[in-house]
């Protein structure tokens, strides 16, 4: 063979650029509301998951202390039957963050694939399944899941509240994803890959919803926090997590009375809510900027 | 011949988060009146750098030193208010984007007519008239009707024409034009090629064009600049640079090139590998990696500029003189 | 010898739609029109034009990449046309194709191990080896397979392009400016390596370029496209040596040529005014609103022939091909 084709051109290119994940990762390291809301965030999963196994109360001990309001003994105070509020938060955080997790999971995995089906097809099948995700935005969320969580489907169980209110996110994460496919699908490696010979499943899973990742993670970040007030929010309404065991919902809904008279028993757990979902919303802003190419400074 | 534009070690760095990048190092030129020079060299060669930094338009993070003397007096550390008396009426600009340098809210027309007024004193009707005799010469079809455009209104070709009417209302010494074609089709660029020259014939201004197409400088300029890593590697006359070509990259640039006015297929030979990083030049020659007749010196020493046969034919390498008579071929394979 | 692809009366046209929410269609594109071409085993076809005269959607349409709106492209014995896309996959191996954009058409994702990977895996037909050997055709390192494309430079990049096409082993490459996004000493080695895989591999290909240098280098024929119409399709020789329709030599003159005493002295043809649009275009010979042999030379009576017939490509022998009312043959270079 002749020369040129022969002698491989091993330099590669001069100024050598930055994998993308080292430049995401720097720009957000940038962002300090979101590095700090991270870090409180980590703390705030450490202590619901590492935290019971060092206290030494537990979530179902009845302690002989009863109504005490927070002390060394019971930082977090303890209630009418002699629980320790804080082995009673953590095993709630537990359980809040658990079910808010499977809820981004099922929300973003549905709502990225009709994301992305409806911006690859366009036309006929992409006004339909939009117009469905019209309908299901109008929905009021919460109302919807506790008329369908009332009817006990799949008793009370945990994942049966994250399926309900995963049911109901998606759309945002469709949305999302569908304006990003849209621009993606314009490209020219796309049309590469049809050249190829590629169908469309390949196209969606092997080039459009990889490369609309960041986006992805973005609006997954933001349905966690989603996650946290709707389990919240219907464990409130009695038809979310069932005593014995408990949820932070739960924890602010039976302790709602007694907001005045120990208090400590609605504010703990209260604060861990607004606490998660405030620092995940943050951490959101921060990768949604650190996605962002077109970011060059972040706001300090 | 008066001196015009005297460019003298001129040193451009731009500080990044991966260090100083390092675009221009230490050029040196001059260009006298009515002269057209061109400037050569590969894409991030450094040949908008250089020409903006005379123009004071670097952004302010760079890193400018040496001396840029426009007709005897230092431009380089002027106040942009300063900058702003020399450009437009001494040195105008010509960008590869004309859309850059146009107000998309007036028309070309009033455009042009400011430009006139703004050097000599007449009345708006008389500048008007002199915008429409200026979009004729530049070869702009219409033009009494052509004055009323906007510039979105115009085609790439049209709207660059508009731009050298306007450089040339201004009735500058020098003209700066930064890949003024490179966007443009072929026979749009003869349109915008044929314009300019007609600015100079009328303005007998000086050019500086830069371009990396080495017809377009065979054919408009000349003096040729050869820049390769941020230096001038090679200068001389067109005929010196095409026909003699004392450079290893300046030989294997033109060997590389496929020819319109040659039939028969003789074989390309290209330039292996990529111009270097300009964060951190390693020592010596920065053409050496690509440079087939490397030797152990090149790797110590970067060559300055030095006269070859004739005075003011320069060329950057240790072993200019072996290549008098080489050809591309025999030198890259 | 017979065509191995035969494109008869092939037309495309993309509906223009208004703004706003109804978009309702408001008239047509017309992208291609009414083009016929063939292409021969082992032979290089150059498509030449100016921007938007569609030679990228002729070659889109010849992959099936785009629906036609009229025509047959006979490949192997049968119309594409009509073939849904899952009928289109097993020709897929046949039919490849090299894009402009050596940047945009690689998924940022992947790395060029996957990219080389995916024609093969697609077909069934991966194997690591079959990979890494594609990577050493095409002159790089076949350990880089587990790097990204952006870590490679421009040139690597369009290589990256080339192994991918050339995994399924085709027997036409529609190659679609495959150098114009590179600097010319990296581009006369893309232009060897595509020259070398022909002769070894038996290739045909649509080589589509603005730049008449390299289409001259590279072509055995080439085809002139104007505004959606081919206007000339010639030997590569003949067209060059004897340019018979005005666009042509336009087209010709206007190449700057890097040799300044020739370029000096050449004969330069410079058209007025812009391309018309391509959703309105001009009646009869759509060159003529630009012509200057319209505009020069014809009689009235000569002129409205010029406006009412569309010029039918003619053969002038030595399969030399002109549609023009009034062709007549001039060298240029
Ligand atoms: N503002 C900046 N910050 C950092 N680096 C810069 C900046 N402007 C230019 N550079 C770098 O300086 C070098 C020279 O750039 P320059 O624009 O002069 O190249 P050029 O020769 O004009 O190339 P082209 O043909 O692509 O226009 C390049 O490596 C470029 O990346
Ligand atoms: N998807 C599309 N929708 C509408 N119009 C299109 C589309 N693709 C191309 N066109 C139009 O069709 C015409 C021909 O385009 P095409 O891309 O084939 O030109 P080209 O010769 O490849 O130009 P270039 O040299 O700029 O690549 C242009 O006027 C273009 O605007
Ligand atoms: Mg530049
Ligand atoms: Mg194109």
């Amino acid at each position: 063979m002749s020369d040129t084709a022969a002698r491989p051109v091993t330099e590669t290119f001069a100024v050598r650029e930055r994998k993308q994940s080292e430049l995401v990762f720097r720009r957000f390291l940038r962002h300090r509301a979101a590095v700090t809301s991270l870090l409180l965030f980590v703390l705030v999963v450490l202590f619901a998951y590492v935290g019971p196994l060092l206290w030494k109360y537990s979530y179902t001990d009845i302690t002989d202390d009863l109504s005490r309001s927070p002390s060394l003994t019971h930082p977090f105070g303890t209630d009418l039957i002699g629980h320790d509020t804080m082995a009673q938060v953590m095993r709630g955080t537990q359980q809040s963050l658990k079910i808010a997790l499977a809820i981004a999971l099922i929300g973003t995995v549905l709502g990225a694939l009709w994301g992305a089906i409806a911006g690859l097809y366009r036309g006929r099948l992409d006004f339909l399944m939009m117009r469905i995700v019209d309908i299901v935005l109008t929905l009021p969320t919460i109302a919807v899941a506790a008329a369908v969580a009332a009817q006990g489907v799949g008793g009370s169980q945990w994942w049966s509240i994250a399926v309900i209110l995963g049911a109901l996110t998606w759309p945002y994460v469709s949305r999302v994803v569908r304006g990003v496919v849209l621009s993606l699908r314009e490209q020219e490696f796309i049309e590469a890959a049809r050249a190829l010979g590629a169908g469309n499943p390949r196209i969606i899973l092997r080039h459009l919803l990889p490369n609309a990742l960041g986006a992805i993670i973005v609006v997954a970040t933001l349905t966690i926090a989603t996650g946290i007030l709707g389990e919240a929010a219907l464990s409130f309404l009695g038809v979310g997590v069932q005593a014995p065991d408990t949820s932070l919902g739960l924890l602010v809904s039976i302790n709602r009375d007694a907001v005045n008279t120990r208090p400590w028993l609605f504010y703990f757990p209260g604060l861990f809510i607004i606490l998660i979902a405030l620092t995940i919303n943050f951490v959101g802003d921060g990768l949604r900027d650190a996605f962002d190419p077109k970011q060059t400074r972040v706001r300090q | 011949m008066t001196v015009l534009l005297e460019v003298d070690d001129l040193t451009v760095g731009f500080p990044t988060e991966d260090g100083l990048v390092q675009a221009v190092r230490g050029v040196s030129y001059q260009v006298s009146r009515g002269d057209s020079v061109g400037i050569v060299g590969e894409s991030g060669s450094g040949k908008s750098v250089t020409s903006l930094a005379v123009m004071g338009l670097l952004p302010r993070n760079a890193r400018v030193s040496g001396s840029v003397r426009f007709l005897g007096e230092e431009l380089l550390g002027r106040s942009d208010e300063q900058m702003s008396k020399v450009r437009g009426s001494k040195i105008a600009m010509i960008f590869q984007d004309p859309l850059t340098s146009l107000n998309p809210v007036y028309t070309v027309g009033s455009q042009i007519a400011e430009a006139v007024r703004a050097h000599k004193d007449v009345t708006r009707q008389q500048a008007m008239k002199r915008a429409v005799d200026l979009l004729d010469v530049v070869g702009i079809p219409n033009p009494s009707l052509r004055v009323n455009s906007y510039p979105h209104e115009m085609s790439g070709g049209m709207r660059q024409r508009v731009v050298i009417a306007i450089a040339m209302a201004n009735d500058p010494e020098l003209i700066i034009a930064d890949e003024p074609t490179t966007a443009l089709d072929v026979t749009v660029q003869a349109q915008v090629l044929e314009a300019l020259e007609a600015a100079r014939k009328e303005t007998g201004a000086a050019l500086m064009l830069i371009t990396h197409d080495l017809g377009v400088i065979a054919g408009h300029t000349d003096r040729v600049n050869v820049m390769y890593a941020g230096k001038l590697v090679e200068t001389g006359t067109v005929d010196e640079i095409f026909y003699g070509p004392r450079m290893p990259y300046t030989l294997g640039l033109l060997g590389s090139l496929p020819r319109i006015d040659e039939s028969g297929r003789p074989r390309l030979t290209p330039i292996t590998g990529s111009p270097p990083s300009l964060l951190n030049l390693p020592a010596g020659c920065p053409f050496r990696p690509r440079c087939p007749k490397a030797r152990d010196l090149c790797a110590e020493v970067e060559p300055e500029l030095t006269p070859t046969a004739d005075r003011r034919h320069l060329a950057a390498c240790h072993f200019h003189s072996e290549l008098a008579s080489a050809t591309a071929e025999e030198v890259f394979s | 010898m017979n065509p191995i692809i035969s494109v008869r009366g092939l037309v495309k046209h993309f509906p223009v739609r208004s703004r706003g929410i109804l978009r309702r269609q408001i008239g047509d594109v017309h992208a291609v029109c009414d083009v016929d071409f063939d292409i021969y085993p082992h032979e290089t076809l150059g498509l030449v034009g100016e921007s938007g005269c569609g030679k990228t959607t002729t070659g889109r349409l010849l992959l099936n990449l785009v629906p036609a709106t009229a025509g047959t492209i006979n490949f192997q014995g049968r119309d594409i046309v009509p073939l849904s896309r899952a009928q289109m996959r097993p020709l897929r191996r046949e039919m490849q194709i090299v894009f402009q954009d050596p940047y945009a058409s690689l998924d940022p994702r992947m790395t060029v191990h996957e990219v080389i990977a995916e024609p093969l895996r697609i077909h069934g037909l991966y194997r690591r080896e079959t990979v890494r050997d594609l990577l050493t055709t095409v002159g790089l390192d076949a350990s880089h397979g587990n790097r990204y494309a952006h870590e490679f430079s421009g040139g690597q990049r369009q290589r990256i392009g080339v192994a991918r096409a050339l995994a399924l082993r085709p027997k036409v490459l529609v190659l679609d400016e495959p150098v114009s996004a590179l600097d010319v000493s990296i581009q006369a080695g893309v232009v060897n390596l595509l020259e070398d895989l022909q002769d070894e591999l038996g290739l045909s290909y649509l080589f589509i370029s603005h730049d008449l240098s390299v289409v001259r280098h590279i072509a055995d024929r080439v085809a002139v496209m104007y505004l959606g119409r081919i206007v000339e399709i010639a030997p590569v020789e003949e067209l060059f040596q004897r340019a018979a329709h005005p666009y042509t030599q336009a087209l010709i003159s206007a190449i700057p040529v890097p040799d300044p005493r020739k370029e000096r002295s050449r004969r330069r043809i410079i058209l007025a005014g812009d391309v018309p649009s391509p959703v309105d275009p001009p009646s009869g010979c759509r060159f003529r609103t630009r012509c200057p042999k319209f505009a020069g030379q014809l009689s009235e009576d000569e002129r409205t022939k010029c406006a009412e017939e569309v010029p039918a490509l003619t053969d002038h022998g030595e399969g030399h091909q002109t549609a023009c009312h009034y062709a007549e043959a001039l060298a240029l270079i």
